[in-house]
């Protein structure tokens, strides 16, 4: 059988999504020697992009120029296209700079930053990409056969998703939320009675944490990681993005908090004192929300 | 010439029948609200909020029962808290929080509604249509 050939495309990234894929660790090798081939993958060796491959990933964020060319030029030159990771699928945490015009970004990390020592006065040009004015999804730019979110994308979609690829099945992400898979959830109703600030406070391993009080976004996110960080006592932070049919994230969390809040212990002035909304609720999911035409237009 | 558009959600048991008494006193009140009747207000969710303005509307009333006359305990208090975090969540985006409205009114209150209607459509009709309208 003709191996399949993968292309790995980097565009804004942290090279954590590519790690993940190492994180497979015998299967892919296993996957590496009957199946599949690697033909292209900056973050492994130099070559020049092929003119035609059976499945590129494109991993990152579009936040320059330079990434827009790279995701145009698979276009018709590949069999499937992957959005690989939170930041090509919804925007990512590059995607909160959605939040500021292009030059401010630019002038905040170059010239007003604490402890930088910029004499010119403004930020670099040379060889450098020009920012895109918003942060899009993948998606939003070429037609995209499959989206694998996470941050990184677990291991175990990683390794269906290639085992369905392989075998000709089409491949589905899971729906249902984290706290399906939580080991923290007993099923009863819960209620909130303090609202805390995820690392202050004790935290208790064996009860809900929404229940004690911190803003865990299992609830609203699409499950498929295992639960892994409530597992490792840290609140879910919504890296696998809203759940099919949600069409935003943070709208739902809203009715979750509101909806599990005492009434009797947590006044509303407790509920607004949760600093960083948009961080908190739009963590990732920001350039694929709800009120993105709004922003989109206060800046035009 | 444009006229706001108005999405109303008005629980059954007050604010509805505060627009329904309002009908049958024949007081007059701005065609630009567009009714939705919901059995509480609790049931309303920031979703159906943000999914009226991303279909044209240019403002949103939520009007439920008075604090402590929900007919489902708390329902008036849950949507008080969403929507209250929703406002709050714009405005850290620098969105026009102002165009989303709670309010209570009880189900003898007519001429109070009529009046919350009325106010809340020159507020709207001050700041112009909304930014991601359709038309």
């Amino acid at each position: 059988m003709r191996k399949l050939s993968i292309a790995i495309e980097q565009l804004t990234t942290c090279g954590g999504c590519e790690n993940s894929i190492l994180n497979l660790g015998d299967e892919l090798i296993v996957l590496l020697e009957k199946n599949l081939e690697i033909v292209y993958a900056p973050i492994l060796m130099d070559s020049n992009r092929p003119q035609h491959v059976d499945i590129v990933i494109l991993s990152g964020a579009v936040r320059t120029e330079d990434d827009l060319k790279k995701v145009k030029y698979w276009k018709g030159r590949c069999n499937v296209a992957v959005a690989f990771g939170s930041c090509a699928c919804f925007g990512g945490i590059p995607g909160l700079s959605n939040l500021s015009p292009s030059n401010q970004l630019l002038e905040s990390s170059y010239i007003n930053q604490i402890g930088t020592i910029n004499p010119a006065g403004s930020p670099p040009t040379l060889n450098l990409p020009k920012l895109t004015d918003f942060i899009k999804p993948v998606s939003e730019l070429i037609n995209v056969d499959y989206e694998l979110p996470g941050c990184p994308p677990p291991p175990e979609l990683i390794r269906e998703f290639f085992i369905s690829i392989v075998e000709g099945r089409e491949f589905r992400l899971p729906n249902k939320s984290v706290c399906d898979e939580c080991p923290l959830n007993t099923g009863e109703s819960k209620e909130m009675k303090s609202v805390k600030r995820w690392p202050f406070g004790e935290i208790d391993r064996n009860k809900c944490l929404l229940e004690q009080g911190f803003i865990c976004l299992g609830p609203v996110t699409r499950g498929g990681c295992n639960a892994q960080c409530i597992r490792a006592g840290y609140p879910c932070r919504g890296c696998l993005g809203p759940l099919d049919k949600s069409i935003d994230g943070a709208a739902k969390m809203i009715s979750v908090i509101a909806s599990s809040s005492s009434l009797i212990d947590v006044s509303i002035e407790d509920l607004g004192a949760i600093p960083d909304l948009v961080g908190l609720f739009y963590r990732f999911t920001l350039p694929i929300s709800a009120i993105k035409p709004w922003l989109w237009r206060k800046r035009h | 010439m444009w006229r706001p558009k108005i999405i109303g959600f008005l629980c059954n048991w007050c604010g509805y029948a505060a627009a329904d008494l309002a009908g049958i006193m024949r007081l007059k009140y701005p065609a630009n609200i567009r009714i939705i009747r919901v059995m509480c207000t609790g049931r309303v969710d920031p979703i159906h909020i943000l999914s009226a303005f991303q279909l044209g509307a240019d403002g949103v009333m939520v009007i439920g029962c008075h604090p402590g006359d929900c007919h489902y305990m708390n329902g008036n208090y849950r949507a008080e808290r969403k929507i209250y975090l929703l406002k709050k969540l714009m405005q850290e985006l620098g969105l026009e929080s102002d165009r989303i409205e709670f309010s209570w009114a009880s189900a003898g209150e007519g001429m109070r509604i009529v009046n919350l209607i009325k106010n809340f459509t020159k507020r709207i009709e001050s700041m112009g249509p909304s930014p991601i309208g359709r038309s």
